[in-house]
């Protein structure tokens, strides 16, 4: 009880109570511009909150990641154009209930869909508390050194058509992270003998490149589109009490998101993918989904909330992000010498109970902030693309700079967003980069740790847990090369 | 139903409109990546009598190992269906390309600015410049960039104290006015 006392306790601090609104407004504003997204507000504002308290520094950003999400779906919802990337499958239902003229209730929906997806995911977390501070521990070096392959091998699969892409953009950001000074043994690695390549790739800065750099160029580069904004009328109240009566539609949504979060590798995606499909299927009209069904927004909305709460437990409990977003604010944690992972619960329990707290004030202060201003916040939508581009390049240089005042991390970081740009243009992922980075430096720290103790590399996975991990990367591929045939087998047969 | 659902799951597994620079990309990928696996004796120390798994250079190794079979892989796919859905000639992408690089100099004249102009002016400049570059003649959109850029200096560097230097100019500013513009400005 003490520890639950002092951990609510940290909320009471005027720093953290600022930081919960920064991040909530501010996570909704981000997410209700097209084009911008949380990945490059994390970006940016990774640098400026290393000089912050830990808890306060991880509440902006967890806010901006949570937030972001409630107001993507304005534009998904009102314009069809998602604010965020998650929000896309929103505009399969939203944006026809908008040309219904149910525009307020469609978005009310998605409140309510997001509110509870997010409070029910920091729920999880609550009750899984106790568990991951009894388990966690069990994990040793060989365990976490599986676990994070295994988040490359669902990283792979998760993306569907594009899995060798994926996997070669995974090496690439795994070989970026070997560059520099290897401690171990001293020796530099890749350097070519430039001494600005000593300290290695800073991975914040290939992260600004990749994701605002790119993002601005893109913009920059493009045409401004002309956004026609339809009336909203009706109360925005009605269609929040309405997703309390879908609890057949939101609770297996939040439990997908849960779930998705928690593994590594999958994201928000899959999440919403199984989620809108079981929502279909338990439907009593299935066929209105994708022609402006509540309940396809519904399902949508809330897995897509409850993924990043759930998205902290492999960080906070093994040190291994999820994905991009989370891998981005590991460093923060490092730079304060909080080091996620087993020891994490044991040591800073309530470290890890206020950031849970914090979660849940971030919900309510976003939905809060949504029901009061959704009116003037529709009017961020019409920001013309190349302004806003410009916007974010001057976002991305304090981001850059702001790291070592060094001129070679801005030449590193422009040279990156135009690879960034170049993906986009091809429709490939950045994301396997950035996991690359941090998956690969956590796998070949856990490989040689675990050398120490292993005579062949079958002794991996003579450990239980480590066995298990492995059976499931096992599993995971045998079962997805055998969709993989069988789709092939569809595809003949349509043929025929 | 169930060969509309078949056909939904093909369509993400087959390609749609391809870019004409795909090949183009992986095939640098590739070379790139069969280059830097030639330098992995010279780029890495080896060491005597470690077995190949305490060595430094196998993590190097395998990701670029890695890095060139995806390539290869993808290469051989690419080249079967080069005839697919193709849109567009490589020749005007690969303009694209070079054409979206003009906002790296941007970004780079900008930083460069900041270091001798200081973090407030050439953040003005800078945002009052690109934003006619990027089309805008309006004098309000303007107006409206120069403000955008002073209240993101003021957030980052006069509220948050974002460590970035003065500007080289700022020496040449009186005392009393160069130690308040190199804190808060």
């Amino acid at each position: 009880m003490d520890l639950i006392y002092s951990s609510l306790a940290s909320l009471a601090r005027m720093d953290v109570i600022l930081a919960l609104l920064a991040g909530s407004i501010g996570g909704v504003i981000i997410g209700a511009i097209p084009g911008v997204g949380p990945a490059v507000a994390i970006a940016i504002l990774l640098p400026a909150t290393f000089s912050m308290d830990p808890l306060v520094g991880l509440t902006l950003l967890l806010g901006i990641y949570g937030s972001a999400m409630f107001g993507g779906a304005i534009p998904a919802v009102l314009i069809n154009t998602p604010g965020t990337p998650v929000n896309a499958l929103s505009t399969y239902d939203g944006y026809p209930m908008t040309k219904r003229g149910e525009a307020a209730r469609a978005l009310s929906l998605s409140y309510g869909a997001s509110f509870l997806g997010g409070i029910i995911s920091v729920a999880c977390l609550f009750l899984l508390a106790p568990v991951l501070a009894s388990i966690a521990p069990l994990f040793g070096s060989r365990d976490i050194f599986l676990a994070a392959l295994l988040g490359a091998v669902l990283m792979v699969i998760a993306h569907r058509g594009k899995h060798t892409i994926a996997a070669l953009l995974f090496c690439f950001g795994g070989f970026i992270n070997t560059i520099g000074f290897e401690i171990v043994n001293y020796s530099k690695r890749y350097t070519f003998g430039q001494t600005w390549l000593d300290t290695g790739v800073d991975l914040i800065v290939v992260v600004l490149g990749l994701f605002a750099l790119s993002q601005a160029y893109f913009l920059l580069s493009g045409k401004d589109d002309k956004q026609h904004v339809p009336e909203m009328s009706g109360s925005l109240f009605k269609g929040l009490g309405e997703v309390f009566k879908m609890p057949r539609v939101v609770l297996p949504s939040a439990m997908f998101g849960v779930i998705m979060g928690i593994i590594p590798g999958v994201g928000q995606f899959i999440a919403q993918f199984f989620s809108y499909a079981l929502a279909q299927n338990l439907s009593k009209t299935p066929e209105l989904f994708g022609k402006g069904s509540p309940e396809g927004l519904v399902a949508s909305e809330t897995a897509n909330n409850a993924v990043p709460p759930a998205a902290m437990i492999p960080l906070l409990a093994l040190g291994i992000p999820g994905e991009a977003l989370t891998a981005m604010m590991l460093s923060v944690f490092y730079v304060h010498n909080v080091i996620p992972g087993p020891q994490l619960f044991q040591d800073k329990f309530d470290f890890v109970l206020s950031l849970y707290f914090c979660l849940l004030a971030l919900n309510i202060l976003a939905l809060g902030f949504l029901m009061i201003s959704t009116g003037w916040l529709i009017k961020i939508i019409a920001i013309p693309n190349r302004f806003l581009g410009m916007i974010i390049l001057t976002f991305s240089f304090i981001g850059v700079y702001s790291l070592r005042n060094s001129i070679t991390d801005c030449i590193i970081a422009a040279i990156f967003g135009v690879f960034g740009l170049i993906l986009k243009r091809l429709d490939y992922p950045i994301v396997p980069i950035i996991l690359g980075m941090v998956l690969g430096d956590i796998m070949e720290k856990m490989f040689r740790r675990s050398l120490l103790r292993v005579d062949t590399l079958l002794d991996f996975i003579n450990r239980p847990i480590a066995a298990i991990i492995f059976g499931i990367i096992i599993l995971s591929i045998t079962l997805h090369i055998w969709s993989l045939f069988k789709l092939r087998v569809t595809r003949n047969r349509l043929a025929d | 139903m169930e060969l509309k659902s078949m056909e939904k799951d093909l369509a993400v597994h087959t390609s749609s409109t391809r870019n004409p620079a795909e090949l183009f990309f992986v095939a640098v990928f590739f070379l790139g990546a069969a280059f830097l696996l030639t330098q992995l004796g010279s780029q890495t120390k080896i060491l005597a009598n470690k077995s190949i798994l305490a060595q430094p250079g196998l993590w190097p190794g395998l990701w670029l190992v890695g890095m060139a079979v995806g390539a290869l892989i993808t290469l051989a796919y690419l080249w079967r269906t080069r005839h697919h859905n193709k849109h567009g000639k490589l020749s005007a992408e690969l303009l694209q390309w070079l054409r979206s690089s003009e906002y790296l100099l941007w970004f780079m004249g900008y930083a460069l600015m900041a270091i001798y102009l200081g973090y407030l002016p050439s953040t003005l400049l800078f945002c009052a410049i690109l934003t006619y570059r990027s089309g805008y003649h309006n004098p309000k959109t303007i107006l409206w960039a120069v403000v955008s850029g002073f209240f993101i200096v003021v957030t980052f560097k006069t509220i948050l104290q974002v460590k970035i230097p003065g500007g080289v100019i700022y020496e040449y500013l009186p005392a009393v006015i160069r130690n308040f513009m190199i804190t808060y400005f």
